[in-house]
């Protein structure tokens, strides 16, 4: 058995056990220790197993300790435990409350201002999931006792949350990085300007909803004085010191994204004792959650790493590009096909399954087509948000739904969701066409 | 008792995110203020790392936190669906052997050999890969006694329990 079949048996085969629920890294790791095993057992010809077993632990060993045993990746337990450390003390919803007092006397001001808070959000944590799970709980309940419409409520604020792995800091950025063996601080810099866009594409969608139908956003209570604006702006210093430490020093060459982690997990702890919003309990459970967190992301991406080595080992990537390159796809045929399979994978499939199982043969084919891997990771990024509300498995929604409860049914915030998928498209279509949107500021560095 | 365990090692990892955010942090004050820096730091702190990311396996197996597909079992009938699971649990303990095996040859290795990385310091290379043997063996050793009782569960006309992870932020 040679290695392209034992590569492509071990791909269905682990179609097959994801599909069967089995955990994604008890999938990877073990669909790759047993190919590793037989491409060992058969490389003479002859079934050889005992000539198998050391390399391949070692194989199997040295891939998945040499991930975790990193100082780079250090930043993964560090930012997810700034969001953690940072929505304890109160830092992350100041920005909503800041732009809801700011936006309450433009109609639809307070769907805007989820949206804007969820880039806020967005801005110190680095989970789409997390972003829609805690702003839904914020936005959408007052929203729906606001008197507006339950699609507009219930669908900015799940659109919204999938600003949260574009805008950096961003989980997913970090796994592409390890993938691809890309900068990691390039690709956060390259986030900023399509998740800003993204960010103003649901605020005009929110815009024209309203201006074509007024009663789906009652405007209550327009009278906010400045002297109230202006307090609650200044309100919301700590959220914009984080993020000017975060991007200010990557981009001025003063951080690296892993020092700018741990600064901004030490600067949260001062910000959080000094306004008593932390205390020990507080930061305790904050950290007991961050260390779950990590190690189910991690288990992954280690379980990834190993996957990745053995699909190398079987040579079933460079038979898939060349059959691929023997096709003589143009670049845009190739993209629109490689768009088209992350959108199918997103309706059933989460962000981080969808990426161990695509990246190991998208990464060497878009590398053979000469195509920039920053600028392909923001694309993959944009197509995994997509995921993140489009129907049947949209996670935004259903923990939107699961926030709202029976009050709005899952099919009307889908219902909700039409008009900002039809903004993501567009944007993604910009992405895709000008790639300069995405490595404008990382190039400029 | 494995709980206890379990909440212990969680702690350690704790400490360790702590200890290394500090520890980075530090690295950059002084390499602001004396443009100098710690010795080793970033040994020691990939050594943290994999305390912070291996000791809390068994607790996050505990919690049925590990990140699957369910599209699929959730159209399933529960005991369908809940076979999955043990037969889930089931590939994660032939999943992890080798990977038990091959980190408790390598921290062998590293001790008797007297393995250590380069620096200042000459930091022995065994406390990583023993820390990565315990926290993989623990999360084994839950995954057993999870399929035990799942089984038993199933058994009895029992529903298995759901994942209890609160908010992700």
């Amino acid at each position: 058995m040679d290695g392209t079949t034992v590569g492509l048996i071990a791909f269905v085969a682990l179609i097959v056990l994801l599909g069967l629920r089995v955990p994604i890294a008890f999938a990877l790791a073990g669909v790759a220790t047993l190919g590793t095993f037989a491409i060992f057992a058969f490389r003479t010809g002859v079934f050889m197993p005992e000539r198998a077993i050391r390399p391949t632990t070692s194989l199997v060993f040295s891939n998945s300790f040499d991930l975790i045993h990193s100082y780079d990746l250090s930043m993964i337990p560090l930012f997810v435990a700034l969001g953690h450390l940072a929505y304890r003390a109160e830092i992350t919803t100041k920005i909503y409350h800041a732009a809801r007092v700011w936006l309450a006397a433009i109609p639809g001001g307070v769907a805007m201002a989820s949206v804007v808070g969820c880039g806020g959000f967005s801005a110190i944590t680095g989970s789409s999931i997390a972003c829609a799970s805690t702003m839904g709980q914020i936005c959408a309940p007052e929203m729906l006792r606001m008197g507006y419409d339950k699609r507009l409520a219930t669908a900015s604020v799940a659109a919204g949350g999938t600003l949260g792995s574009l805008i950096p800091p961003s989980v997913l950025f970090i796994i592409y990085g390890i993938f691809t063996e890309t900068s990691i601080s390039s690709l956060f810099l390259a986030g900023i300007l399509p998740g800003f866009i993204s960010l103003l594409g649901f605020v005009l969608v929110i815009w024209i909803w309203v201006k074509r139908d007024p009663s789906a956003a009652p405007v209550k209570d327009g009278v906010v004085s400045m002297r109230e604006r202006w307090h609650a702006a200044l309100e919301a210093w700590p959220a914009v010191l984080l993020f000017v430490i975060i991007v200010g020093g990557i981009y001025g060459g003063f951080f690296t994204a892993t020092e700018a982690a741990a600064v901004c997990v030490s600067v949260t702890l001062v910000i959080g004792f000094a306004q008593r919003r932390l205390g020990v309990r507080s930061v305790i459970e904050a950290l007991r959650k961050t260390a779950i967190q990590t190690t189910s992301i991690f288990i992954i991406a280690a379980s990834a790493k190993i996957f990745v080595a053995f699909v190398a080992l079987s040579g079933v990537a460079g038979d898939i590009v060349g059959a691929v390159q023997a096709m003589e796809l143009n670049v845009v045929m190739l993209m629109i096909a490689i768009a088209a399979i992350y959108l199918l994978l997103g309706m059933f499939l989460d962000p981080i399954g969808i990426m161990v199982l695509t990246l190991p043969l998208l990464v060497p084919l878009v590398e053979g087509y000469g195509l920039d891997l920053i600028w392909f990771g923001v694309v993959v990024i944009k197509l995994l948000e997509i995921g993140l509300i489009t129907p049947p498995v949209g996670l935004n929604v259903f923990i939107i739904g699961s926030v709202v409860g029976r009050e709005v049914p899952i099919d009307r915030i889908f219902a909700g969701i039409v008009r900002f998928l039809a903004i993501d498209f567009i944007v993604l279509a910009l992405i895709m066409a000008f790639p300069i949107l995405s490595l404008l500021i990382p190039n400029s560095m | 008792m494995l709980r206890r365990i379990e909440l212990l090692l969680v702690d350690l990892s704790i400490f360790s995110v702590l200890a290394l955010g500090v520890l980075i942090t530090a690295n950059v004050l002084m390499r602001a203020l004396f443009n100098t820096g710690l010795p080793d730091s970033t040994v020691i702190v990939a050594e943290l790392m994999v305390a912070a990311v291996v000791l809390p396996l068994a607790a996050t197996t505990a919690k049925r936190a590990h990140i699957a597909v369910e599209f699929i079992s959730n159209q399933l009938p529960p005991r369908v669906a809940d076979g999955l699971v043990v037969f889930g649990s089931l590939f994660g303990l032939l999943a992890l052997a080798p990977l038990i095996w091959a980190g408790w040859r390598e921290a062998i290795d590293a001790f008797e050999k007297g393995a250590f990385f380069f620096g200042e310091l000459h930091l022995p290379k065994w406390p990583g890969r023993a820390i990565f043997v315990i926290g993989m063996s623990f999360c084994w050793l839950r995954l057993l006694v999870m399929v035990v009782q799942d089984i038993r569960t199933i058994a009895t006309g029992g529903i298995l329990p759901v994942n209890d992870t609160e908010e992700e932020v």
